[in-house]
């Protein structure tokens, strides 16, 4: 008999590892389980695309009719309530038991929530929004409208994010940020500093170093901060990260540490049970580090990896990850991961134009991040992406010169091999 | 009927990059391969309507700048998700240095 394999989650990891695991082998049995209604979608442009055009509707990620055409089964509103590992089984929450050969985890994250709101028990509150799903997303779309005031609290990429959206709506906008610069640990400071002059100039107010000490919600938002006067406003979002949905592997007994944990291979500590993208947190060799990343292309990449091993490939993890974000007309993307550089680089082409480049001891590079109008950035990102994945030793001097085409660094460096 | 419009002087694409072209209110990619070679393709990327001219040239592959969707920019094909829908492709000419792409009358 031909094997199952199920895999929980239909997003980005999900649909990818589906994919991938036809395109390798047309006997076995698919299924895919996902807890929410309609067809796979998209999520990045919930907080670009989707809150500045009215016209806009879901970006699927694959077709019905390509699901059809795959025979991916494909069960929609069906929550996977528990992972039974002993026995390889799922139970759905109807009570229906699903035997499985091998298992794909990818659940992804959700929205984290202040403590202060759950303790006050205002965490279903009407002014109170979060951006996760498309439905918080259409929340947020029946909203907002011109005139407003929002409060964001944190200052992430999707905080940022929808600043900028709601910005452009015409919505006055207030972020809270308890850290000293926005997007302290995920970017470089020149870099991040592009970002706050952008949102200074379109008339965003960040508030850094800010403690929330008190938040009341009645008909308007209230919050008191220390030292700083009372803020009020119409509504609030809380953009303070995501937590991985890790239930189902926890009561399974599975490895856990920030995330499933898994090895290059996307393997989890059950032989027969894998775990990709957002929910994961991952060998990534190339750093010698666990890591759980939230982003698109990785969770994409790491499915593929975790499909390829389900069917019994011997298939690592080993790229640089890579991420982009958009905020008004600046593009940021970055690759690569910050561990232990030794030497940092700024090639600086005009004041809004900046690629900020690490290396290690021997002058390989570690990551880079950058920033620019529209995609201009693209191009150098995509170079240093070559360059890190193919080890190569690059020439300081080169990096730092705007003038010499970052290319003829990933040209030299193909005749060297 | 051949619509033959010209786009700019060989020199002004290097070798292995690409260049955007408008006209008559579409948008082009006009590319050179590593051996120096003109193609042309539409402009945009068939993922998020993209201008893939700001893309990474490596070989036959354009590689589109927003999310990374591969095309084979000879001939058009997409080297798979998230790209799916293959690029439209349009014959070129060199003469006198100058390049030609033909377009739908
Ligand atoms: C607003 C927003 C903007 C973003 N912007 C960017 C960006 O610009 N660039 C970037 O690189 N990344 C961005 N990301 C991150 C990117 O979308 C994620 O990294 C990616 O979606 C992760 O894919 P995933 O499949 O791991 O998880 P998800 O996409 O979260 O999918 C997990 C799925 O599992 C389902 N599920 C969970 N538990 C169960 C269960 N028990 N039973 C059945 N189904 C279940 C969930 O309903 C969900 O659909 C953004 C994310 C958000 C929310
Ligand atoms: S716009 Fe080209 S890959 Fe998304």
């Amino acid at each position: 008999m031909s094997q199952t394999m199920i895999i929980i989650g239909a997003g980005e990891a999900g649909v990818r590892a589906a994919r991938t695991l036809r395109q390798h082998n047309s006997e076995i049995a698919i299924h895919l389980f996902e807890g929410e209604q309609g067809l796979p979608y998209e999520r990045p442009p919930l907080s670009k695309n989707a809150l500045l055009d009215d016209a806009f509707s879901r970006k699927l990620i694959i077709s019905a009719e390509e699901l059809a055409q795959l025979s991916i089964h494909y069960h929609s509103d069906t929550c996977v309530e528990a992972l039974l590992a002993e026995t390889k089984q799922i139970r759905l929450t109807n009570g229906k038991l699903f035997g499985f050969d091998k298992l794909l985890i990818a659940t992804g994250a959700k929205a984290r929530t202040l403590p202060l709101l759950q303790q006050k028990g205002l965490d279903q509150h009407p002014l109170l929004f979060s951006l996760r799903s498309a439905a918080d997303c259409q929340r947020i779309r029946n909203q907002a409208s011109a005139g407003q005031h929002v409060v964001l609290v944190g200052a992430g990429f999707i905080g940022l994010e929808l600043a900028a959206s709601l910005r452009s709506k015409g919505l006055k906008v207030t972020v809270l940020e308890s850290q000293a610069r926005i997007l302290q640990r995920a970017v470089p400071a020149p870099i991040a500093e592009v970002l706050a002059q952008s949102h200074a100039e379109h008339g965003v107010d960040i508030r850094l170093n800010c403690q929330i000490e008190d938040i009341r919600l009645n008909n308007e938002v209230e919050i008191d901060l220390a030292g700083q006067t009372s803020l009020k406003a119409d509504w609030l979002v809380v953009g303070i990260g995501a937590e991985p949905n890790i239930h189902l592997a926890n009561h399974a007994g599975l490895a856990l540490e920030n995330g499933i944990q898994v090895d290059a291979a996307m393997q989890t500590s059950h032989p027969d049970i894998f775990a990709a993208g957002d929910v994961c947190n991952f060998l990534l060799s190339r750093y010698g580090t666990q890591v759980r990343l939230e982003s698109w292309r990785c969770a994409q990449e790491q499915a593929e990896v975790a499909a390829l091993n389900m069917l019994g490939g011997a298939v690592q993890y080993v790229q640089a990850p890579w991420f982009w974000s958009d905020q008004y007309d600046l593009g940021l993307q970055s690759v690569g991961l910050s561990i232990n550089p030794v030497t940092k680089i700024e090639r600086r082409y005009d004041e809004q134009t900046r690629l900020y480049i690490e290396l290690d001891s021997q002058q390989r590079i570690l990551c880079a991040c950058a920033i620019g109008l529209g995609n201009s950035v693209a191009k150098d990102i995509k170079v240093i992406e070559r360059l890190i994945n193919q080890n190569s030793i690059v020439d300081i001097t080169t990096l730092g010169d705007v003038n010499v085409p970052l290319k003829s660094l990933l040209k030299r460096a193909k005749e060297c091999v | 009927m051949s619509n033959w419009i010209e786009v700019c002087a060989l020199d002004e694409i290097d070798e292995e990059d690409v260049v955007p072209f408008d006209h008559a209110g579409h948008t082009y990619a006009i590319y050179r391969c590593p051996e120096g070679n003109v193609f042309a393709t539409s402009g945009l990327c068939t993922h998020e309507r993209i201008h893939l001219a700001d893309g990474l040239v490596m070989d036959d592959i354009i590689e589109c700048p927003k999310h990374n969707g591969r095309f084979n920019y000879k001939n058009g094909q997409a080297q798979g998700a998230p790209v799916c829908e293959h690029l439209k492709t349009f014959a070129t000419k060199v003469e006198n240095d100058t390049i030609y792409i033909e377009v739908a009358p």
